[in-house]
């Protein structure tokens, strides 16, 4: 009994050989933005977001920047000035200055990974300008947790569909695929908010290209997961009117000829099928199911008529497939391949390894053979 | 010779070999295995765990039967009989000595996995003492403490099972196809690369005397291993579609990196409770291995078993302090893993062709009957 006594006594008093970490002396980063602020030599720019929690005070964010040649340097560096230990456990988003990204941020990912205190949910994301512009930003005089803050914005977009998931994780999958690029969203300051402007496309791990969010929406249409998000769709009158109710006649002829009505819809969910269906030259079959549901019409569409929903089927048909081909296309001018069309590839590939160089010269020579079928399935509580 | 058998007071329930054989096979090996198989196979790796782990099965057979006409012997009195006194100590010894290193290189194998993932300052000798003095105290206990180890081990851990269902919603089908593109060679060798993960079945050696109703050992036997290929298997599958080709090939522990993703509510980083957790599934192992080590210490040298517990413990707590790199340990363990192939697959094999002949020649005085008596 004393025996155990002594050794469970013994255990205790060795419990705090364990290096300790109290709040109140940690600086938790929360966010971290890199810059390259001179192209001639290889330093980089490191700008965090500290948060500290005070007994006293309400807890306080700090705003520092440092220079050095890695990341590790950086945080080295850091600590040298703060008064608080740094540390990363906490770090919820890295920001990349535009330049940077264009160069390469696969270094700065790697630091990442390989230490196990960073959580793979990290988000990652470019800066229009630079990084450190982006992160000293401030809301008139309030300070905030500006890592929460982005943090937050971007989740909640991802919740919303409105672009993928820009995690560590879903960066390093698609990265280390040869047959697949990243996409990270592009973050700027508009006069006094910080919101997405567009969405970066990444050939491996440089930024080689952007695309509009409106443009977005036919990338998001082929990418797997991604159910709803709603788009316009621009019916010429000509077209549409036999199927409008004319007791509206303030618009005249003439307007007639030269103006389209918008239909909103809501697409409820979406079926994407991409299909290797010859490999040489390489041809890729695009099936895609859209079921949507009316939103908002611009004017009067009497949608009692079945061939109401026929015409309207044919021009959004029409004008998705040409949207994705756009797509496709500017895909293959930048060499980004964010869909996976070279994972798809690879799947009946058989040859062992497939670089991304030869994957590359794959994808520009390949064509695609898109049809979307567009299904009207509910127009909302109103006829 | 001396040779104890033991007693009715120490026997077990058959069922608990279902723990036992479980436990044994599940430990450090687990966690690292998907890519260790995979830069062998790549996408076909779960086929190669799927074939390795079951080929399992015949080989306990082997086991069941060389173990069978000697009723209440373990292999340490096996050896003796059939190489006599002086090579069988020698094997015995050997035997011990290989067990006691499969202890020690869990123990070490656990502690890397503590020092990268959580405390990075921790000492290794102190994790050591602390893992051993557990693994002393059940081994003390006789094989009933440590059967109840293991199945306290099994309730406690096994939900960490369903973690799975996480990273699963990640997956990306298309890293799966093409099927089957690998060569016979390749396949095989990843094969062998999954022996280290399903060792542990060769416990039945010391086990098998213990057991009350040794008729029903290997329909028990059958559903731990076949459990254990369902486990690994599943493991494997989600690691090959979770992890794109390249990053699976970096990653050290792939499914502790894949419980990275895991969150849940107030708890960011669920990763650092499956470390912590994954001491429980460990604990079977080195008390089963501690304890299976140290009857040999006690057969061979004739001492109590508490004594040899504790020559092998400080052999290895010596150890510890000239092994503590990682390409040391990655050498130590690859090593032991072919050996532990050579102990589980093939040795078996050859005493089991020994016992035939030794039984063939002394037809008539069957040894059995004498053991079933008491």
């Amino acid at each position: 009994m004393r025996k155990a006594l002594i050794i469970s006594l013994c255990c205790l008093l060795l419990a705090s050989c364990v290096e300790q970490k109290q709040l109140e002396r940690l600086g938790l980063i929360t966010a971290i933005g890199y810059d390259i602020p001179d192209k001639s030599n290889p330093t980089i720019r490191g700008t965090v977001v500290m948060l500290n929690f005070s007994p006293e005070l309400s807890n306080f964010t700090n705003v520092i920047t440092q220079d050095g040649v890695t990341s590790k340097g950086i945080r080295r560096a850091l600590n040298q000035e703060s008064s608080h230990q740094v540390v990363s456990g906490q770090l919820r988003v890295a920001v990349y200055g535009r330049e940077m990204a264009e160069n390469g941020i696969r270094s700065i990912v790697d630091s990442f990974t390989r230490d196990a205190s960073i959580g793979n949910m990290l988000y990652l994301v470019i800066a229009e300008g630079s990084a450190e512009e982006l992160i000293k930003f401030k809301k008139g005089t309030l300070t905030y947790n500006f890592g929460t803050h982005l943090y937050n914005l971007i989740q909640q977009n991802v919740k919303d569909e409105q672009f993928p998931s820009p995690t560590l994780q879903d960066f390093i999958n698609t990265y280390d695929n040869p047959g697949r690029d990243p996409i990270l969203p592009i973050m700027g300051i508009d006069e006094d908010r910080i919101g997405l402007k567009e969405i970066g496309l990444l050939k491996g791990d440089r930024l080689v290209g952007t695309l509009s969010n409106k443009e977005l929406f036919y990338l998001l249409i082929m990418m797997k997961g991604f159910g709803s998000a709603s788009f316009d769709i621009d019916v010429p009158y000509d077209k549409i009117s036999g199927q409008l109710y004319h007791s509206k006649a303030h618009k005249t002829a003439e307007e007639f000829r030269q103006g389209s009505v918008f239909v909103t819809v809501d697409n409820v969910s979406t079926k994407q099928k991409i299909k290797l269906v010859k490999k040489e030259p390489p041809t890729f079959k695009i099936d895609i199911k859209i079921k949507t549901r009316v939103l908002e019409v611009t004017d009067n569409i009497d949608f009692m008529q079945e061939k109401t929903f026929d015409i309207l089927k044919e021009i959004s048909n029409k004008q998705l497939e040409d949207g994705i081909r756009r797509n496709i296309a500017y895909l293959q001018e930048i060499e980004s391949d964010p869909i996976g069309f070279g994972s798809i590839y690879q799947t009946k590939e058989r040859k062992k390894e497939l670089s991304q160089d030869e994957w590359v010269s794959i994808f520009k020579r390949a064509t695609f053979d898109i049809n979307v079928d567009t299904e009207f399935v509910r127009t909302g509580v109103t006829d | 010779m001396n040779i104890q058998q033991p007693t009715k007071r120490l026997w077990i329930n058959a069922y608990m070999l279902m723990f036992i054989v479980h436990t044994a096979q599940t430990g450090v090996g687990i966690v690292g295995m998907p890519r260790v198989v995979f830069l062998e196979s790549a996408q076909d790796a779960w086929i190669s765990v799927m074939i390795g782990s079951l080929v399992a099965i015949p080989f306990a057979y082997v086991i069941y039967y060389t173990l069978k006409p000697f009723g209440r012997l373990d292999l340490y009195a096996i050896h003796d009989i059939i190489y006599g006194k002086w090579i069988g100590k020698l094997l015995n010894f050997f035997y011990a000595f290989y067990l006691s290193w499969v202890f020690f290189n869990i123990v070490m194998n656990y502690i890397e996995m503590i020092q990268a993932w959580v405390f990075n300052l921790l000492p290794t000798w102190l994790m050591f003492l602390l893992l051993a003095a557990l693994a002393i105290y059940a081994v003390q206990g006789g094989l009933r403490v440590v059967t109840g180890v293991t199945i306290l081990s099994f309730l406690l851990s096994t939900w960490l099972v369903f973690m799975i269902a996480v990273p699963i919603q990640y997956i990306e089908t298309t890293q799966y196809f093409p099927l089957f593109n690998h060569s016979f060679k390749e396949m095989m060798m990843a094969t062998l690369k999954t022996s280290y993960t399903i060792l542990g079945f060769e416990i039945l050696f010391f086990v098998y005397p213990f057991v009350d109703d040794q008729k029903k050992t290997m329909r028990y036997v059958n559903i731990a291993l076949i459990y254990t290929t369902i486990q690994i298997t599943l493991v494997t599958i989600v690691c090959i579609g979770f992890f794109s080709d390249v990053s699976l090939e970096k990653t050290i522990w792939p499914v502790l990196s894949m419980f990275k993703i895991v969150r849940l509510p107030n708890l960011e980083r669920f990763e650092f409770i499956a470390v912590s957790f994954w001491m429980l599934v460990i604990l079977p192992n080195l008390a089963l291995y501690l304890w299976a080590a140290s009857r040999g210490v006690r057969h061979v040298f004739n001492i109590p078993q508490k004594y040899a517990v504790w020559i092998i413990v400080t052999v290895g707590f010596v150890a510890q302090y000239f092994l503590d790199s990682r390409l040391i340990m990655n050498l130590i363990t690859d090593k032991l893993a072919t050996t532990g192939m050579y102990m589980s697959f093939i040795y078996p094999v050859i005493i089991f062709l020994l016992v035939r002949i030794h039984l063939y020649r002394k037809k008539g005085a069957k040894p059995n009957e004498k053991s079933t008596n008491n």
